[in-house]
């Protein structure tokens, strides 16, 4: 479950946040975002 | 580029929308920008222009005149029939390249129009819903009142939000609801972002079983919600309970840990630092959140940065961070059975060390 947890919130990365903002102001196109995290393996839960 | 970003609430306030537009604002400026913001005054004679640092950046703050709420610990409002006059000023002085909205209540209704109207570029970001405002009205608030003032914000934020060219909010969700109140289309989800590297994992054994909370002691998070979850927990467990926040529900919690004979386990931390409370997150077992109205729950992702599991109301946005069995569990609102199950799974799994 820990490593889940930081494979889900690693979608949230403020990096990304910043990079669409900065678009969003400058009426750039939006970037795509961060790859998607892999899904934990049993092990990880 | 210029850019001013318009708050009704900003450091040093605790809370989701203080702590996005604090990072914005100090991303941006490490990125080249200028960044202004408007904001209320902290403290009464707080008003003035300043240069503030905030997560190691310097941004201008223009601090307006404000006014404590009086049903509330710590809020401040900037009054609403001066929100142009404080705008235009602002405005004039930080000659924004592009206005970014935190809010529509005070901030956006003086900045919203006036930038609309010189052809600035308008971005408007919806961090709140106003039913969670009203619930700190005066006491005996008569119901139809408060019906009402609810009708008249989502009425405002049409009307403002209306004026942005681009509109977001944190999550999908928010976003679709916002919509829904609104009759707007095209919100974005942009999530808050976090950056992870300030927080710090630990898959070692820990300290015991501890569960943690992080938020406002308002009654809106349901946070008796937890202490009762706390006390049927197994006490062969031994959880602790860590509540960092402050808030006028304070009293009423402890009450309740009293009554139900936990005071010695239920730890109510304050306010912390950042520092103290990446320490707290590090060594706790497991994060806990009972709020029913979380837009985007900053404090469940800094858990999570921290690699806690998570076990949360299954309301709002919470879903979009929680993945049952993967990082934790949901329990539906006020279920405190569910609440206690999904706990007790984590903190079994924790003590079996079935939790890498």
């Amino acid at each position: 479950m820990k490593r889940a947890s930081l494979a889900i919130v690693a979608e949230h990365s403020m990096s990304h946040t910043l990079d669409v903002f900065e678009a969003i102001y400058e009426d750039r196109p939006i970037p795509a975002p961060p790859a998607i995290a892999p899904a934990p393996s049993d092990v990880d839960r | 580029m210029r850019i001013l970003l318009g708050c009704d609430t900003f450091a040093p306030d605790l809370n989701g929308a203080a702590s996005f537009a604090k990072r914005l604002g100090a991303g941006m400026v490490q990125r080249g920008h200028e960044v202004h913001v408007l904001a209320p005054a902290s403290r009464a004679h707080g008003a003035g222009v300043f240069q503030e640092e905030h997560e190691g950046q310097t941004l201008t703050v223009h601090r307006i005149p404000s006014y404590s709420w009086p049903t509330h610990p710590w809020f401040r409002i900037m009054l609403p029939f001066r929100a142009k006059h404080h705008a235009r000023r602002v405005i004039r002085q930080a000659k924004p390249d592009v206005v970014h909205a935190q809010s529509h209540i005070v901030a956006g209704r003086g900045l919203m129009p006036l930038a609309k109207k010189a052809g600035i570029r308008l971005a408007g970001t919806s961090h709140s819903m106003p039913e969670n405002i009203v619930q700190h009205a005066p006491p005996h608030t008569p119901q139809w009142f408060v019906d009402r003032v609810v009708a008249g914000q989502w009425k405002s934020a049409r009307r403002l939000f209306g004026m942005a060219d681009v509109v977001t909010s944190p999550t999908r969700s928010s976003a679709e609801y916002f919509e829904k109140m609104t009759g707007l289309t095209g919100v974005l989800p942009i999530s808050n972002g976090i950056d992870t590297s300030y927080y710090t994992p630990d898959f070692g054994p820990g300290e015991g079983n501890r569960i943690v909370f992080v938020g406002r002691l308002d009654d809106e998070k349901h946070i008796d919600e937890l202490v009762e979850a706390a006390a049927r927990l197994d006490p062969a467990l031994d959880a602790q309970v860590d509540i960092i926040g402050a808030g006028e529900a304070r009293e009423k919690l402890q009450a309740q840990a009293r009554e139900l004979g936990i005071s010695d386990r239920i730890h109510f931390l304050g306010k912390v630092s950042d520092e103290d409370l990446r320490k707290t997150l590090t060594r706790s077992t497991v994060f806990a959140m009972p709020s029913r109205a979380e837009l985007q729950c900053i404090a469940a992702m800094e858990a999570m940065a921290s690699a806690l599991p998570i076990v949360a109301a299954n309301a709002m946005a919470l879903p979009h961070l929680v993945r049952e069995g993967q990082n934790g569990h949901l329990y539906e609102p006020g279920d405190i059975d569910g609440f206690v199950a999904g706990l007790n799974d984590v903190l079994t799994a924790s003590r079996s060390g079935g939790m890498p």
